[in-house]
């Protein structure tokens, strides 16, 4: 069933219908969730509050852009006000939990220091604005072109690539220090 | 590492789990009142119904004070009461009179 099938039979009353949509993006909501906080636990309360938030927001839902860049923009926007919630961007779990992937063939001392490293970029994507956190997180983890991100953000090309330039600038400076 | 290095193996992470949430997610939307769905007006952010707030008030306390000079009474006995106050201005030295020593006008009028 597409997406939009399923929509409009949750919102004529068939709730149950809600599932499907649940399972289809629970996966990937936790893959772009665990790229921006990094700590299993949150991982799932977000993934879980994202698909809460969106049964909430499916009435305002207009087809203008993909379900998906509507899921992702919720996703965004709830790790952001739970990060800021919690004060804090990455627990020491995070360390524990980061995949071995790419790291058979360095070293332990190596490994360390790109963890390090990649902990610090999460916690300076946390420290930017939300606009320029949505249009980098939808441009650099998934894949989505400027014009794409014009339609979720509902906004110019130029200012996504003005917001993207600043985002980078802005994680360079931090990264940096 | 660059930063767009540091960003590229961001992105290839995956979360190492399979994530279930469906049924703890159906328990709480099941429990929400159905209605809610039939919703259309969404809802604006508290910064633009803020922004709304203010703007009206501006709008409210200007149009006041614009109208306030025309809400006044300009009746005719008041304007006559207030000539009458100044006194019979006919006696009222004329503008020749202070041209010609305007230091002696001021100094010998009685102010």
């Amino acid at each position: 069933m597409e997406d939009r099938q399923i929509v409009e039979a949750v919102l004529k009353g068939d709730t149950r219908r809600y599932a499907d949509i649940v399972e289809r993006y629970q996966q990937h909501v936790a893959n772009l969730t665990y790229k921006l906080c990094g700590n299993r636990l949150d991982v799932e309360e977000v993934t879980q509050q994202v698909f809460v938030e969106l049964y909430m927001a499916l009435p305002r839902f207009r087809f203008d852009s993909k379900l998906s860049s509507f899921i992702y923009r919720i996703t965004v926007n709830t790790v952001c006000k739970m990060m800021n919630k919690a004060k804090r961007f990455i627990s020491a779990d995070a360390m524990e939990n980061l995949p071995e992937q790419r790291s058979e063939d360095l070293n332990a001392q190596q490994r360390i220091i790109r963890d390090e490293q990649l902990q610090q970029l999460r916690t300076a994507i946390g420290h930017l604005n939300d606009e320029q956190r949505t249009a980098l997180v939808l441009y650099t983890f998934e894949d989505f072109s400027y014009q794409q991100i014009a339609d979720v953000m509902q906004c110019s090309l130029s200012k996504v690539e003005s917001l993207i330039f600043r985002a980078k600038k802005n994680l360079a400076k931090e990264v940096k220090q | 590492m660059t930063l767009d290095e540091q960003l590229e193996q961001l992105a290839a992470m995956e979360y190492p789990h399979r994530v279930d949430v469906r049924d703890a997610v159906m328990q709480q939307v099941e429990s929400l009142p159905i209605r809610h769905l039939h919703t259309a007006a969404p809802s604006r952010p508290l910064w633009q119904r803020m922004s709304a707030a203010v703007a009206a008030v501006a709008t409210l306390l200007l149009g006041v004070g614009i109208a306030m000079p025309y809400l006044r009474s300009y009746d005719d006995e008041g304007i006559a009461g207030t000539m009458a106050q100044l006194g019979d201005y006919s006696s009222w030295n004329t503008v020749e009179d202070i041209a010609t020593d305007p230091y002696d006008y001021f100094y010998d009028q009685d102010i």
